[in-house]
């Protein structure tokens, strides 16, 4: 270098340069962040009002019907719909947490009904005014909206783990019927990796791992979270429950495989057992068609357990911090939770209708009696999913992942289960 | 010139093993191209079983056309290319200037100023990603073209490159510039820019590579579909709940390569010049 | 040295010219860097508007405590000295074969950079497939001569290796290419009077042509860090950083920490870390970089 010129005071520098970070940080803090109780509608003019929503692929469709119907309703009035790329409710989290924090707050948003309490805990919202639900919702699914006993969410597009069966693969194999318990299960599982020379059955390990998870602890009879917002897993019950991934994992009948690998081992007709979400079972009806035969039944419970299956899906959350515009936004959710886009969306996505009407329509559409239509007569009552405090959520589903990962590899139970549950409470505290 | 002993047979196997590396090395580097080739006009069911027959079972060219519209990859490509352009174009017009001052103008506080310079040479754009996204979107510029230009407006890299070109123009030649009358912009124009062209144009080129092909920061700073830049543009592809379109993804993969495959086969002389830049000691 | 164009007159010219870029990168480097330093000292949370809470150094304790990020930093070194040394040697060896070819150098040469032109992106995707588990090109040519399938990509022994091999397939093209300017642009005078003196083969490769290459290895090394880096979208596409952390770099980890588990104070605190390490780097290797001419 060729000038050696001492530069004024590089500290000084510095110091302008804090400032102005801290300024520009300032800048995104330009809301209230309290949100609005929903005003009486008749007193509020359409013409000043904006709503916006946010929301991932699925609920696209319905949004597109109720802001026409919006619209039309009232007349100047604004619906701003916002499709979130990406396939997950973690994603959409992270862009609405970022956008929030810019200033620019949605009024309407898809949760997933995972993150209703992380939603509670971070951002406050008003109670859900459930008198705008229609007379035909059906009031089993408000208890997975809830957060200690108050209605925070709509449950929109729901869902329960199942297990998807390949049966070319498991006939061929000598297996009749779909497995209900562990044994059989297990059982099953051997019977095909022996005659196929392949793993045969797939627990997602990553994406969405903490929620078969919860099932399989809750189907023996455990707590994955207490209501101190504490991992409550490590027990007897707990540890029977998340057993048999260890077997699946020690005995070779479970690859190794992220899950979109695993969806495509299924579709593909590679693989006999797969757990996953019913919503999937319409694109898998596109996607195999003839090329085998396949079926959806109930995700196995451990012998002598009973079934208590975490909800999965997504619910319709208010955050308006205007009540006008928290009155419209109660509007547009009752639309698109009408009978005909609750119809539509689990045509498309296959998903356990919420309203009772639409349940009725979709059990006489022939569809009802292939594997799509499982989701369609579920009958069950799901409880709620997950329930980690503050924004835990998602480093304890990281957390979550990482167990099932080493079960699946072959740990042991004994020894994964309690450090797992050790790194949560770190997390947690 | 090679480094072999002569002789004829030695040489003979000498000339021998070194096509069989070069050609093994090639085979390697272009393979994943073909394998996406092969994948992009595979029929469905020869996608998935894709294995190891290196020509596929069915063909399918609709995977192109599934591309083109679902992906809305020409969208994609035309902001890319508003973006690449942009981006190019400012940081000719500011680092230029800056390269042609660390060369050959001194100024106060040249030296600290470019030991800055330096200092940001090793930093990437990606590690600070969080706190630009944060700052863009305070300024209500989230989810913008230009959002996805004004991080990029200027460049360490850029300056570091083009100075050190611009250290072997000799300064007789500036003196001689001086003499004619010209000032400092002009002799930047007439006489700096032309002797510079080799590393202008190494470093456009690269600024393009990196800037077409960037995935970090649009997956940030970008949502709505218009917006998206190719990279982006195939993530529709992969999307786990509506199954993985192979042959389309693949087709648009293929799609967003090629223009810029097509620049650098066009543009390899030019690009090659201005490399390591430096003059050779000696 | 320097050309002045009138004493004080060129001085004003000078930060002139090189105001507006130092400016724009000020804005655009600096200031992101002190919101991370700054951040990393506090406890932020985005929710509610943005609180902060000072925490002192708790953020840099987390970092050193967790199972996750320590892996990360270690997964980031391995990953820079899994790619940068083959591809420095591969590359130099390879430039050196091309360059001795007569016909059909330019040929091989435009082939050999095709892999850092291509899309990343693009490219992870398709190394995914070849890498898959069950009919990925790469095991079912194992299958032929008969070895068991590996997972490459779902096992934690093999993750971080097969990541780091497309980051040599690529990074190696970028040390050909440079290489090979390099080597083209020592004078045919010098060959001669190698041979004259009975130079050859290894003798002046190592007493000769590298040292004449240095400037061109420093532009490598640069380059190659710098790749080694920010490596995000190779990982980001093929493994995500799992299985259970194996493949997770500094960069990725950022990404995990801040943006899919809301912890900015302690993202803000690991690409700290990152920013100083390259940039002492920078600052340490500054004589070489500025093309020793001080």
């Amino acid at each position: 270098m060729t000038s050696r010129m001492t530069f004024p005071r590089p500290a000084a520098l510095l110091s302008i340069g804090l400032l102005s970070a801290l300024a520009l940080v300032a800048c995104g803090d330009n809301s209230s962040g309290e949100v609005a109780e929903a005003a009486d509608i008749s007193e509020c003019a359409p013409e000043d009002t904006t709503i916006e929503a946010q929301f991932l692929q699925w609920g696209t469709k319905p949004a597109e019907n109720a802001k026409e119907v919006l619209e039309a309703e009232y007349e100047g009035l604004t619906v701003e719909i916002n499709e979130v790329p990406g396939g997950s409710y973690d994603e959409l989290t992270q862009q609405l947490v970022a956008d929030i924090a810019a200033g620019s707050r949605p009024d309407v948003i898809m949760v997933g009904l995972g993150q209703v309490r992380f939603w509670v805990d971070e951002y406050d919202p008003q109670p859900f005014d459930t008198s705008a639900l229609a007379d035909t919702y059906d009031e089993r699914f408000l208890e997975a909206g809830s957060v200690d006993g108050t209605v925070y969410t709509a449950p929109f597009q729901t869902s329960v783990p199942v297990l998807f069966t390949n049966t070319d693969i498991t006939e061929n194999a000598g297996v009749t019927q779909a497995p209900a318990t562990y044994s059989e299960w297990l059982e099953a599982a051997q019977q095909v990796t022996e005659a196929t020379g392949n793993a045969s059955v797939h627990v997602p390990r990553t994406a969405i791992s903490d929620w078969p998870v919860q099932a399989m602890i809750q189907n023996a009879g455990g707590t994955l979270v207490d209501e101190d917002g504490m991992p409550a897993f490590d027990t007897e019950e707990g540890r029977e429950g998340l057993a048999i991934l260890e077997e699946f994992g020690s005995q070779g009948l479970h690859d190794s495989l992220d899950v979109a690998d695993a969806l495509d081992a299924f579709t593909s007709g590679n693989l006999a057992y797969l757990v996953y979400s019913p919503q999937i079972a319409a694109t898998f009806h596109d996607q195999i068609g003839e090329n085998f035969e396949w079926t959806v039944t109930d995700f196995p419970i451990p012998d002598g357990g009973t079934p208590e299956l975490p909800i999965g899906g997504n619910g319709w959350m208010v955050l308006s911090e205007d009540s006008c515009a928290a009155a419209y936004s109660y509007e547009f959710i009752s639309a698109m939770l009408s009978t005909e886009n609750i119809v539509e969306s689990s045509k498309d996505w296959s998903y356990i209708p919420v309203d009772s009407k639409a349940a009725q329509i979709l059990s006489e559409d022939p569809l009802a009696e292939t594997p799509v239509g499982y989701a369609w007569t579920y009958e069950g009552t799901p409880t709620l999913w997950g329930g980690w405090h503050g924004s835990s959520t998602p480093a304890v589903n990281q957390i979550l992942q990482d167990m099932v990962q080493r079960l699946t590899n072959g740990e042991a139970v004994d020894v994964v289960v309690p450090d797992t549950v050790e790194r949560i409470e770190r997390e947690v505290q | 010139m090679t480094l072999s002993p002569t002789g004829f047979s030695p040489r003979l196997h000498w000339t021998l093993l070194r096509w069989a590396i070069l050609l093994t090395a090639v085979t390697i580097a272009l393979f994943p191209f073909f394998w996406m080739l092969r994948l992009s006009v595979s029929g469905a069911d020869s996608v998935t079983l894709s294995g190891i027959e290196l020509l596929p079972g069915s063909w399918d060219l609709s995977n192109f056309s599934r591309a083109w519209t679902e992906g809305n990859i020409g969208r994609a490509m035309f902001n890319g290319a508003i973006v690449t352009l942009a981006i190019l174009a400012c940081q000719l017009v500011t680092c230029i200037p800056a390269a042609y001052a660390f060369a050959k103008v001194p100024f106060p506080g040249r030296g600290f100023a470019f030991a800055a310079v330096i200092a940001c040479l090793l930093v990437p754009t990606q590690a600070n990603a969080m706190p630009t996204y944060l700052g863009i979107s305070a300024m209500g510029l989230s989810n913008t073209l230009t959002a996805l230009i004004l991080p990029f407006v200027s460049s360490a890299f850029g300056i570091f490159l083009m100075r050190q070109h611009m250290m072997t123009i000799p300064d007789a030649l500036l003196e001689a510039a001086r003499a004619d009358g010209l000032g400092t912009f002009s002799t930047l124009l007439r006489v700096v820019v032309p002797a510079s062209m080799p590393s202008i144009a190494t470093f456009s080129i690269f600024s393009i590579f990196v800037h077409w092909n960037d995935y970090l920061w649009p997956l940030l700073a970008i949502r709505s579909r218009d917006l998206q830049t190719p990279p982006l543009a195939l993530s529709v592809f992969q999307e786990i709940e509506t199954g993985q379109d192979y042959g389309a993804l693949a087709a648009g993969a293929l799609i967003i390569t090629l223009p810029i495959v097509l620049l650098y086969i066009f543009a390899q002389r030019s690009f090659e010049a201005g490399l390591g830049g430096g003059e050779l000691p000696g | 040295m320097t050309a002045h164009t009138g004493k004080g007159q060129g001085r004003r010219h000078g930060l002139l010219l090189a105001a507006p870029a130092l400016v724009l990168i000020f804005l655009f480097m600096f200031v992101p860097a002190l919101i991370s330093l700054t951040a990393s000292f506090f406890d932020v949370s985005l929710s509610r508007g943005i609180r902060l809470e000072w925490v002192g150094l708790d953020n840099y304790r987390f970092l050193f405590e967790d199972r996750d990020v320590l892996l990360s930093l270690r997964n980031t070194l391995v990953y820079s000295l899994l790619t940068i040394i083959p591809s420095l040697i591969i590359g130099l060896g390879l430039a050196i074969l091309a360059s001795s070819l007569g016909r059909g150098r330019r040929c091989v040469q435009v082939l050999l950079f095709l892999p850092f032109a291509a899309n990343l992106v693009a490219m992870a995707v398709v190394f995914r497939w070849i890498f898959a588990l069950h009919g990925g090109f790469a095991n079912e040519l194992l299958g032929v001569i008969g070895v068991a399938p590996i997972n490459f990509l779902g096992e934690e022994q093999y993750s971080l290796l097969t990541v780091a091999f497309v980051g040599i397939w690529r990074n190696t093209s970028l040390a050909l290419i440079i290489f090979l300017s390099g080597l083209t642009s020592i004078p045919t005078a010098i060959h001669e009077a190698c041979a004259a003196d009975g130079l050859r083969g290894w003798h002046k490769l190592t007493s000769v042509t590298l040292p004449l290459l240095r400037p061109f290895t420093v532009f490598v090394v640069v380059m190659l860090i710098l790749q080694a880096a920010q490596v995000f979208d190779t990982i980001h596409v093929m493994t995500g950083g799992g299985p259970l952390s194996s493949s997770e770099t500094v960069l990725t980890m950022v990404y995990r920490l801040g943006m899919q588990q809301l912890k900015f104070g302690e993202a803000a605190a690991l690409s700290t870390l990152l920013l100083i390490t390259l940039i002492a780097i920078g600052i340490f290797r500054r004589r070489q970089l500025s093309g020793g001419t001080s």
